[in-house]
């Protein structure tokens, strides 16, 4: 069987900081081969600190000055014998330096050209700066998960998610592109935009919107619809249990568990509506149950009950967690616990092909040498020149 | 195959027939994306409709519309499979199906015997290598288990007094739609003829967890993942920018003048270009990040006092990165969303008519061929509708298979 889909497929990755370097990691564990083009002056390619690690596996590394006109030339060799191009610029640099889909489809009329930029490389904003921290606000997700406020705290900033995102859905364009090309030989241009990207994951809120509503509730702090449901603190200094109650039968379950008979015989305790009607109340005589309990018993006591539950777990919990193991979710390689390289479990435990993040520049011999034919003494002079950096 | 959906002709992915059973946001989402890309998409329902059409909201005569969102564009079959004629036309589709998307609960069902089966994506809670405890996992739990309402309220000040938080909307569900296509492209590429087909197996848990790249990376670098204290006067740079949050007169702007050269036209837009001198306060990066509480107090000041209109339009005149926190009535009539036709109208049977996004990119063929955005869809079929159709299928099926069969004795 083989897993390696992309295998033969050579993409070159102008992309940084994070939807762009985890969309060419997905690809290059289903067998690309990407060529990262990085630069020794740029702080994020020499530095290699934090997530870098995380979302550069599977990559060759090259390093090259492609504001000169040498450079220039250099990628243009490289997208003639290459599939897929991937990039983040601004507009301006996209032309400035002769790399737009309209110049490289002249070397290479076959190339998929990707470029995922924060509002789209059309409309009248196109040509703003935009992060994805900012575009969290302009989807207006950080309204929808807490309530904003200046420290930024528990709003759905942190860890970052419009780029993550992004990166699912840039994955999926460029495969469908890649199937595309299979299939009739046309490449094709995508033009992603960060901010649709996100907006396109909140169809309850503008669904809502749309027909002059409000969504109910929160989803981010509570199951619509469930009563009691939230999250409540347990005993110790930061523990939570999250719990949600839907049926006749987790309602009886969560009697059972919180042993209290007084419970059932409330009169909200009737019918899910009344109970749902009366969730204020419920959640705080469910939190004043839980407040001096410990979490993990509490935990075990109303799963057994039949009442969804779980303690908000944190990555060092999880990271131990034997099932996780069992998937393969996580692996140690060379003595380091690295995570799946693939969001999916396929047969024979397979979950993404892994090599570790390169060096800076590691593979310039590769690239310039043995793909492009270059000598060593012009490889020799192009370093000299600062062109090779 | 005879196409059951709206016919384009167009899509990077025509030609390819997914069969989706089972009840699943993921799923859903997920096929309806592929379905997007000029997939043919076969739904298969119950014969009392799949229980998202009663999700929330609700047109006047009942219909979801969120049902809508996930559903628009595929073909419905309401249909029976624990009768003789459900299991005969289910396997007739399987047989003419690339791919099925099936929840854990549909693929037990069906049975082991399900020898047409090609490759299948199974989407369930924990995955199938852990057997199903029975009890009901929802997407607000699974958010919790899988750590990433724990890691979206880290850090904060007061850990004590501020809970774990879950993620906006259907967003942990949507998200795992994503995923859904991602494998399902996977397994397009290296398709598998033999049948039964392959079991891909996509846990939601795994995939919220491979979303929480900075808290896996702080694990990996030895910090401590379980502390969410935070240093209440230092800002948080979100991928090695600085962000502020600074309300204004008539809602809140988000604001990131991270390089140098930014920050000193941001204090020329605040009418404070001495702040650029001060090195103490506002010297470079480092410093900023340090004194970002203090910082966020002076800011404010002006923004308070301005609307986010103007703060918005100074800052993209001095091309510093600034954005207004949005309503969701705000991105409906968002310009630039309108300019690149990113909603597209969706008609129920009613009449009612809702703006829908479509895919976040635009996707044009080496030839010209640019994938249709912006274009009117008609919502799902009823479910009445799919019964329906599930007959006429049956009927057609049985013709053909009978018409086969005489040819073979002629």
């Amino acid at each position: 069987m083989n897993h390696r889909i992309l295998e033969g497929i050579r993409i070159v990755d102008f992309s940084w900081v994070m939807a762009g370097p985890m969309t060419t990691k997905m690809l290059g564990a289903m067998g690309a081969e990407v060529i990262k083009i990085e630069s020794s002056s740029r702080p994020e390619f020499s530095v290699r600190d934090g997530m870098f690690a995380v979302i550069n596996n599977n990559k060759r590394s090259c390093t090259l000055n492609i504001t000169t006109p040498e450079g220039q030339e250099i990628i243009r060799d490289l997208v003639r014998q290459s599939h897929v191009v991937v990039e983040n610029f601004s507009s301006r640099v996209l032309v400035k330096y002769g790399l737009s889909y309209d110049a490289l489809r002249e070397i290479n009329p076959s190339i998929i050209f990707v470029s995922a930029s924060g509002m789209g490389r059309t409309g009248p904003e196109k040509d703003l700066l935009a992060y994805g921290s900012l575009l969290q606000g302009y989807s207006g997700r950080v309204g929808m998960i807490g309530k904003p406020n200046p420290a930024l705290e528990a709003m759905g900033i942190l860890p970052a998610w419009t780029d993550p995102i992004t990166a699912l859905w840039e994955t999926t364009a460029i495969l469908s592109a890649v199937h595309h090309w299979r299939q009739t030989g046309q490449g094709s241009y995508i033009d992603l935009s960060m901010l649709e990207a996100t907006v396109s994951l909140l169809p309850e809120a503008l669904l809502h919107a749309a027909l002059g509503k409000e969504p109910p509730e929160r989803r981010s702090t509570t199951e619509t619809g469930a009563s009691p449901s939230g999250c409540f603190r347990c005993a110790g200094d930061d523990n939570w249990l999250a719990l949600s109650v839907s049926t006749e039968t987790e309602w009886r379950g969560l009697c059972q568990a919180m042993n209290d008979p007084a419970l059932a015989n409330e009169a909200f305790a009737e019918t899910a509506e009344t109970r749902l009607a009366a969730k204020p109340e419920l959640n705080e005589r469910v939190a004043a149950w839980l407040r001096s309990r410990d979490a993990t018993e509490a935990e075990a006591a109303l799963r057994s009950a039949g009442v969804p539950a779980s303690r908000s777990r944190h990555m060092a919990e999880i990271v131990a967690d034997p099932h996780m193991r069992e998937r393969a979710m996580f692996r140690e390689i060379d003595g380091v616990v690295e995570m799946a390289t693939l969001p999916w479990l396929a047969e024979e435990g397979w979950r993404g092909d892994f090599a570790p993040t390169p060096a800076i520049g590691r593979d310039n011999d590769y690239v310039f040498g043995t793909l492009l034919g270059m000598p060593a003494e012009r490889r020799a002079a192009l370093a000299e020149a600062g062109t090779i950096r | 195959m005879k196409r059951y959906t709206e016919i384009t002709g167009r899509g990077p992915l025509s030609g390819f027939t997914v069969l989706e059973l089972g009840s699943d946001v993921s799923a859903a989402f997920g096929a309806r994306v592929l379905s997007d890309l000029g997939a043919e998409v076969i739904k298969v329902e119950p014969l009392g409709g799949d229980p998202l059409r009663r999700e929330i909201p609700l047109l006047p005569n009942g219909d979801s519309a969120f049902f809508a969102y996930l559903n628009r564009g595929k073909s419905l079959v309401s249909l029976d499979d624990a009768t003789a004629d459900g299991q005969y036309l289910l396997n007739e589709l399987a047989t003419r199906a690339d791919l099925v998307i099936a929840t854990a609960e549909a693929i037990e069902r069906s049975g082991s015997g399900w020898t047409a089966r090609p490759d299948t994506l199974v989407v369930s809670a924990e995955g199938l290598t852990r057997p199903s405890s029975g009890v009901r996992v929802s997407p607000f739990i699974q958010q919790h288990a899988s750590g990433f309402a724990f890691h979206q309220a880290s850090p904060v000040t007061d850990p004590a007094a501020t809970p774990p938080v879950g993620c906006a909307d259907w967003e942990g569900d949507m998200v795992g739609g994503l995923v859904v296509a991602i494998a399902a492209l996977w397994a397009a590429g290296s398709p598998d003829k033999s049948r039964p087909g392959r079991m891909i197996d996509i846990s939601h848990e795994d995939l919220l967890i491979y979303l929480l790249v900075e808290p896996f990376a702080d694990w990996q670098g030895g910090k401590d993942v379980t502390d969410r204290l935070r240093d209440p006067s230092k800002g948080l740079t979100i991928a090695g920018g600085l962000v502020w949050y600074l309300p204004c007169s008539d809602g809140a702007v988000m604001v990131s003048p991270r390089e140098d050269h930014q920050w000193q036209r941001w204090c020329e837009v605040m009418g404070q270009p001495a702040w650029t001198t001060d090195a103490s306060l506002c010297g470079d990066r480092i410093v900023r990040t340090n004194n970002a509480a203090r910082l966020q107090e002076l800011m404010a000041q002006w923004t308070a006092t301005q609307l986010t209109r103007d703060v918005v339009e100074a800052a993209k005149t001095a091309r510093v990165a600034c954005f207004p926190v949005s309503t969701p009535q705000d991105l409906i009539e968002n310009i630039q969303l309108r300019a690149r036709q990113f909603f597209e109208d969706v008609r129920f049977a009613d009449g009612t008519v809702l703006p829908m996004p479509s895919l976040p990119f635009r996707f044009i063929s080496q030839n010209g061929e640019e994938l249709p955005r912006g274009v009117p869809k008609s919502a799902p079929a009823s479910v009445a509708d799919a019964a329906k159709l599930a007959s006429a299928l049956l009927a057609s099926e049985r013709t053909r298979t009978s018409e086969a069969a005489l040819e073979r004795q002629s």
